[in-house]
């Protein structure tokens, strides 16, 4: 009896089994996935109808949030349950390249035509296309013409509005900004001259160049520091804050961006005053206007789909028209980045256009999610009283930590031996000594340095990272031999260090004269 | 007495079952063989997702559900089946997972996948590479043709000095060139032109399909872009190397650092490695990482006073108050105490992190309708002590409640004879609280106030809500680390500040268990006193 209804009841679960995932496998198998945020989500389904009909591919969108679309697509993909296409911040799209997580995209003149160039460049990585950019922003200076009529051209200015504002009782302040917000900051550091990271020869970023605490960077800083410490600017301001300060005349300019455009509009009704955006100041001794970031948003293609070309298709044959464009705009919040699209229905898309027309790309590179971090923390402690220079310098040394903790190329390589008290050390073979490090400047793997030694017989090694853990002797062998140096007079001995191949070649001016 | 007094439930569950009626006994069987169905689906889902583990697990515990049931013997323990079961699930098997990641270098920055998917994710991307005589031909999707037997063509072109010049290629046929590239014929060769639509369903089958013959076949690459063409990457499964096919270059699979390394390159140099990384055991790396990082000999220690103070306070502060609206409430002099008393536990029963964002608004530094109503100016999410102080007010508004109500209940349960004796004896109600009253009350709701004590000590919520951990330690190593953080959220930021960084997480989660386990262990000695007490009462 029992083990009648044991087998029946196997039996039975396989059925079972089968019935569901064949049910599984029927629903969205044919279907494109996307991903799409809750603001964008509605529109793609009824656009999605509209897809399947043209081109006979069914589509369906989930709702999942920009910032999470990051860590799930690297769950989900490989599990095979991710999307084949996924709306991105293009400041994501360093990162997913170095998860091989979207394939890039090629398009032809005509189509890159279509688009404005400076919304292609945020797409594009390391010389290649990623994605299909539908906006693009930056901040802007908004102004309330009432109280401040003819907008300051430098930050010094502004500062003697509020100076007079507060002596006046005109309003509390002249201008208020997004506390600790490295993004909502950036016009003030640029103006000053301040900058992310540098630029190489070839335009790409170079990340060893840190421009946060630049004189630029530091007189940027400082001016911030005195707005707070003088009483001139508030602390523990964020985006609802500042618009309450402007729409209830406490605040006469706060910076924003197009995303705040309607309610700006509106607030002007209420309040009954004329409003204008303006591109953001420069500062004396700086720039003549302050750089925004640019940003902006498009569709990737997933590197998990199996359904790039149907994809791509999507992308290239529907995205990319004007019809579909026009739609997302209409939706509200945020510029085009299609050039025929129709956008007189925003009255402050041109201005705020206008302020961006010396914007600078957000980098996208994967090193700028410890920027925000350290940078967002230093304007914080600036905003608490915290002496300008050192907040600056603060968030620099993190920055450059994080950056060389990812970089796995970055090495420190130290001569160690018994010559090491002679160039400085406080003892011999000591590889965390920091005097007898060797540099690479122009990073191609060559480590040299250059010391004054007294006459006399040496031995010397090299150690990688300041640990015997790796370290090179004779022949350049790993935990080779000692190389012996004998000096007859004082001389100057310059080490050569060679990482860039497998084989590691040591060499010095006395036993290895060029 | 004891050996009887234990065979004898064992018969009467014996003769229980076989005393089940058939159509119970049915019921049971068709439960056991819905869940058996369920875990199957679950088995088979997880092992084709890549999570063998998980898998096993789930297979497991069904078999151990299934024998509890069917074999007699073990059946007294088949009620205590489904919380063991679910106990394996969803926490030793998430705390062995999160021990072996701790030894792995599992990173959404470089090591995100199994060496097989970052290969596959490498090839991927790496896409088509097109030898340097081979033209690149443009493709339209609506030049795609198929003739009867479902065989697909494509008509493609390109310019040359001027002059456009069109190919016809179908699968497994030579390519054909042809006289009028740029007017597409809706027949050719027995071939008809696809409507859109079709085309659309088929992109599938012709992203992957080989056109032309022998060495001439084509591809369909990105952007409508048509060539002869070989994968760039090919991946040899046996030896774990990938070969790049544009450089001849021949890439190994590392498995000490978990890169795709140039064979004869060096696995520091950034030039020679394909990214993304894979997924491999690094040892003890994750945790002397930890030691000699400035993560710990940075803010660590502050951070850990701030959270054993802030645990404390929190739970000292709660259960003081809480102890005085029910000693309060638990005299039957004070009017309309029910409704005071649900007036009462409304903080418990309103979602934290609604009156948490509340909160937050009621405390800003400018616009707070705190500040407005006390006049003075206080900064009560920007300062080091004032953030303190609001967090633990907030706490207190957000706990008295639960704490009213475990010592209403336990005041319930004092003996009224032993107060009788202690009026008789003389004793004052002060001296009646503090001798009867709380002794016995801590004995009741010790372990409740332990376990209050680790909520608090791991209340990630409270803190990302309210300050975020703000404000920040000038110099913190690590971005972002805040004067109110505790610890969890420091460890958030750690490691998920830049990229999910799931082997450090894993490793510091573990340490944080270690001083969490022990401060609990601490606690329960101290419990164990109370209990004493209570036994010499």
């Amino acid at each position: 009896m029992n083990r009648k209804i044991l087998v029946l009841s196997v039996l039975l679960a396989l059925l079972m089994l089968s019935g569901v995932s064949f049910a599984q496998e029927a629903a969205p198998e044919d279907a494109l996935l996307i991903w799409a945020d809750g603001e964008r989500a509605p529109l793609l389904t009824e656009l999605g109808a509209q897809f399947e009909e043209e081109f006979g591919i069914p589509v369906v969108v989930q709702e999942i949030g920009l910032g999470d679309a990051r860590d799930q697509l690297l769950i989900a993909g490989p599990a095979g349950e991710g999307p084949d296409i996924l709306i991105s911040a293009h400041d994501s799209v360093g990162q997913f390249v170095a998860n091989g997580a979207i394939l890039p995209l090629t398009l032809d003149e005509e189509q890159a035509a279509e688009f404005t160039a400076s919304s292609l460049n945020l797409f594009t990585y390391q010389g290649q296309l990623w994605g299909i950019p539908y906006a693009q922003e930056n901040i802007a200076l908004v102004r309330n013409v009432n109280l401040v009529p003819e907008a300051p051209a430098t930050w010094q200015e502004v500062r003697a509005l509020t100076e007079q504002f507060q002596a006046e009782g005109t309003a509390d302040y002249a201008f208020v900004v997004q506390t600790g917000n490295t993004y909502h900051n950036f016009p003030i550091t640029s103006a000053f001259g301040g900058y992310i990271f540098g630029l190489n020869e070839d335009g790409s970023f170079n990340v060893a160049d840190v421009g946060l605490n630049s004189e630029g960077g530091l007189a940027a800083a400082e001016w911030l520091s005195g707005m707070y410490t003088d009483g001139l600017m508030p602390p523990d301001v964020n985006d609802d804050v500042a618009f309450e300060f402007f729409t209830n005349g406490d605040a006469a300019m706060f910076v924003t961006g197009p995303w705040f455009s309607s309610r700006i509009v509106e607030a002007a009704e209420a309040g009954g005053f004329e409003y204008s955006i303006d591109p953001l100041p420069g500062a004396e001794g700086g720039m003549e206007v302050g750089s925004p970031f640019s940003g902006g948003q498009g569709f990737v293609i997933s590197a998990f789909s199996d359904k790039a070309l149907e994809a791509e298709t999507f992308l290239l044959d529907f995205v990319a028209t004007t019809e579909f464009m026009q739609a997302i705009f209409d939706q509200g919040g945020r510029p085009s980045a299609f050039v025929s699209v129709d956008t007189s229905a925003d009255p402050n898309v041109a201005a705020f256009n206008a302020a961006g027309a010396n914007a600078i790309p957000m980098p996208a590179i994967p090193e700028m999610g410890t920027v925000w971090g350290a940078s967002d923390q230093a304007l914080t402690a600036i905003s608490l009283g915290e002496n300008a220079t050192d907040a600056m310098n603060n968030a620099v040394v993190l920055i450059q930590d994080a950056i060389q903790l990812a970089q796995s190329g970055s090495r420190v390589v130290t001569l160690v031996g018994s010559l090491q008290d002679e160039a400085g050390c406080a003892g011999d073979w000591d590889p965390a000594c920091e005097a007898t490090v060797l540099t690479d400047e122009d990073g191609d793997g060559v480590f040299t340095g250059t010391f004054t030694l007294p006459a006399g017989d040496y031995e010397y090694k090299i150690a990688i990272n300041q640990a015997w853990t790796e370290n090179y002797g004779a022949e350049g062998a790993k935990d080779g031999a000692n190389i012996a140096l004998s000096l007859a007079a004082e001389t100057e001995v310059t080490f050569m260090f060679d990482d860039s191949g497998e084989t590691k070649v040591i060499t010095d001016s006395v036993n290895n004269p060029s | 007495m004891a050996t009887a007094a234990k065979s004898t439930p064992n018969l009467q569950q014996g003769d229980r079952q076989n005393a089940e009626s058939l159509p119970t006994r049915l019921l049971k069987y068709f439960g056991l063989m819905i869940l058996n169905a369920f875990a199957l689906l679950l088995v088979y889902s997880f092992f084709y997702d890549g999570n063998p583990g998980l898998s096993l697990v789930v297979g497991l515990i069904t078999l151990f559900v299934n024998v509890v049931i069917f074999v007699p013997s073990l059946s007294p323990i088949r009620w205590m089946a489904p919380g063991l079961a679910l106990a394996i699930l969803l926490v030793i098997y998430p705390i062995t997972f999160t021990v072996q990641t701790a030894f792995t270098n599992y990173s959404n920055v470089d090591h995100p996948y199994p060496k097989e998917q970052a290969a596959q994710q490498i090839a991927r991307v790496g896409g088509f590479y097109v030898g340097e005589n081979n033209p690149i031909y443009n493709w339209e999707n609506e030049n795609t043709f198929v003739n009867a037997e479902g065989v697909y063509a494509l008509w493609i072109t390109r310019e040359v000095e001027g002059v456009t010049e069109g190919l016809f290629v179908a699968v497994g046929q030579a390519a054909v060139s042809v006289e009028n590239p740029t007017e597409v014929p809706a027949e050719f060769q027995g071939f008809r032109r696809m409507e859109r639509r079709e085309v659309g369903r088929a992109l599938r089958d012709l992203q992957s399909a080989s056109f032309g013959a022998g060495e001439e076949t084509y591809s369909i690459l990105r952007g409508g872009q048509v060539a002869v063409a070989v994968p760039r990457y090919v991946f040899n499964a046996e030896n774990g190397t990938l070969l790049d096919q544009s450089t001849g270059n021949l890439y190994v699979g590392d498995d000490s650092v978990g890169f795709f390394v140039r064979e004869g390159g060096n696995a520091e140099n950034p030039n020679d490695i394909l990214r993304p990384g894979y997924r491999v055991f690094v040892g003890l790396y994750n945790f002397t990482r930890l030691l000699n990082e400035p993560a710990l000999s940075g803010p660590l220690v502050n951070i850990f006073i701030w959270t054993v103070v802030f645990a404390f306070a929190s739970v000292f502060t709660t259960f003081a108050l809480g102890l005085l609206m029910a000693l309060i409430l638990n005299d039957s002099i004070i009017p309309g105490r029910k409704i005071i008393r649900s007036l009462l536990l409304i903080p418990y029963a309103i979602p934290g992190v609604i009156s948490i964002l509340i909160w937050r608004g009621m405390m800003n530094l400018n616009l707070g309708i705190i500040n407005d109503f006390i006049g003075v100016e206080i900064p009560w999410l920007n300062d080091p002590f004032w953030s303190k102080v609001a967090i633990i007010v907030v706490n207190l508004w957000l706990g008295y409640p639960y704490m009213m109500l475990i010592c209403s209940g336990a005041l319930q349960a004092i003996p009224s004879e032993v107060y009788e004796a202690a009026a008789v004896d003389g004793a004052n109600p002060w001296q009646r609280f503090w001798n009867i009253t709380l002794p016995l009350l801590l004995v009741a709701v010790g372990p409740l106030l332990i376990g209050s004590f680790t909520f608090n000590f791991n209340n990630y919520l409270l803190i990302t809500a309210l300050t975020g951990g703000n404000p920040p330690i000038s110099g913190s190593p690590i971005a972002g680390a805040g004067q109110t953080d505790i610890l969890i959220s420091y460890v958030y930021k750690a490691a998920f500040s830049n990229q999910a960084d799931y082997g450090y997480a894993s490793a510091i989660t573990i340490v944080i268990f270690l001083i969490v386990a022990s401060v609990t262990l601490l606690q329960y000695r101290f419990t164990r006193t109370l209990e004493q007490v209570s036994e010499n009462v």
